[in-house]
């Protein structure tokens, strides 16, 4: 994978947590307590996410390869 | 019954049988048994708010990761579904607390420990009212989400439910 696309990947999920992010802060408003995440919290969510998404693309090569 | 108001109709059934469970045990106390709000984000719509309970401080919210679909068979015909979540468990350290310094911490601790009971025995399948349902659920990566600023303490956890051998029509 290039550095452009496994950019793109991250970007995607940091945007998904954004997304997540603003539900959040809808349910807060209902509830009256603030339940948002803060700013490290995304980046650490996206984070976890992209892990998960490299760890199944390299066991899916990896299988690729070795099964021919 | 789409697979997020699954795993919600799954908690909502089984947390006061877990919730026992766990008290009887000695493993929670009683006053962190109660059921948190149990949140699908896709149906919150002005004027629901009266849905939620708003004097309890802690929810449980489900988001749908992903959904992977394989087909295993020669001829295409069934196939096998792999649904992951996130659930976000969080609660605030509030008036509830009184004197106890403790409170959000064993609360947290009590809404893991009852949601993880409820989807372990509901590991070999969970079936919803309208016959919607999961062959096998398991919990997977739990890791710690807390806001000191807030007075919030949360978990964020992986939750992976499998159906097989669905008929291709």
């Amino acid at each position: 994978m290039s550095f452009r696309k496994a950019t793109e990947v991250f970007t995607d999920f940091l945007e998904r947590e954004k997304q997540r992010n603003i539900q959040m802060l809808e349910v807060s408003r209902l509830l009256r307590v603030d339940l948002t995440f803060t700013n490290e919290e995304l980046i650490k969510n996206a984070e976890e996410a992209y892990i998960q998404y490299m760890e199944k693309l390299i066991v899916e090569q990896a299988e690729a390869v070795i099964n021919g | 019954m789409d697979e997020v108001s699954l795993v919600i109709d799954l908690l909502d059934n089984q947390w006061s049988t877990s919730a026992t469970t766990l008290v009887s045990a000695g493993t929670i106390n009683v006053s962190h048994s109660g059921k948190p709000n149990l949140i699908d984000v896709r149906s919150i719509e002005k004027n629901k708010g009266v849905r939620y309970d708003l004097s309890s401080k802690d929810v449980i919210i489900v988001f749908e990761d992903s959904n992977t679909i394989d087909y295993p068979t020669v001829f295409y015909d069934v196939r096998n579904e792999t649904y992951s979540f996130t659930l976000h468990i969080r609660t605030v350290q509030d008036e509830r607390a009184g004197t106890d310094a403790d409170f959000g911490k064993d609360r947290l601790r009590a809404l893991y420990l009852i949601t993880r009971h409820a989807i372990e025995s509901k590991r070999r399948g969970y079936e919803s009212s309208d016959n919607s349902c999961f062959n096998q659920l398991f919990l997977g990566a739990r890791s710690e989400s807390n806001d000191r600023a807030k007075r919030l303490f949360g978990y964020k956890l992986n939750l992976e439910a499998k159906r097989f051998a669905q008929t291709v029509p």
